[in-house]
């Protein structure tokens, strides 16, 4: 049956099974693109590529360790809490940080512009969410020192 | 924060104990200590009433207003 704790555990595999493949593809990503692309892209749109993925991974594994940490506070129940908020902050500078590297390997390779608008959605959507995690943490704070 | 609370002095007066007036008023101790030593961010008119109920008193007596920009 379905629970809320069931759901959370759902979502850390999920993030669990995301850090196994971004692992994976970044063993793969440089002898794999060559076969993956063929001869539809051009070897020098490839690396561009392969040099936009390698920039933006460590922001993928910090995000992705941040993710973690959200759910395991979720699953401790401490959910309201300045660490989180802070967490929040921390992964929307990643989505920041992805934006900023794809747009500049957009400059060499224009369709990386999408990646870059689509994680600079990403991080606003994050910004709006670690403010509305903030608020509610003074809310609950100011609710438990009500006497 | 501009509001202190005097409930220690009020508490002295009426020779009571933390535990026995946290018993009294139906809190428990730690929050009774949140209020004493004026952490709380708010306090509710219900209990405001069992402590003025409790020690004889008016909130005026354990509530103080002091201007902190003076």
């Amino acid at each position: 049956m379905y629970t809320q704790e069931k759901s959370t555990k759902l979502t850390l595999y999920i993030t669990y099974a995301f850090m196994a493949l971004l692992g994976i593809l970044m063993i793969v990503a440089i002898p794999g693109a060559g076969w993956f692309f063929g001869d539809i892209v051009r070897e020098s749109t490839i690396r561009i590529m392969l040099t936009a993925f390698y920039v933006c991974c460590p922001a993928g594994w910090l995000a992705l360790i941040f993710i973690m940490k959200i759910l395991r506070n979720i699953l401790k129940e401490t959910v309201f809490t300045s660490t989180t908020v802070s967490y929040l902050r921390y992964l929307s500078w990643c989505c920041a940080f992805v934006a900023i590297a794809a747009a500049v390997c957009g400059l060499f390779y224009m369709p990386l512009f999408i990646f870059s608008f689509g994680a600079a959605f990403m991080t606003l959507i994050l910004r709006v969410l670690k403010n509305v995690m903030a608020k509610a943490t003074e809310i609950k704070s100011e609710n438990e020192l009500t006497i | 924060m501009s509001i202190i609370v005097n409930l220690d002095v009020m508490m002295a007066k009426r020779k009571i104990s933390s535990g026995e007036l946290a018993a009294k008023i139906g809190i428990t101790q730690a929050n009774l200590s949140i209020l004493k030593t004026g952490k709380a961010k708010a306090i509710r008119f219900s209990t405001l009433e069992s402590i003025c109920k409790v020690l004889d008193c008016q909130p005026g007596d354990i509530l103080e207003f002091t201007d902190d920009e003076e």
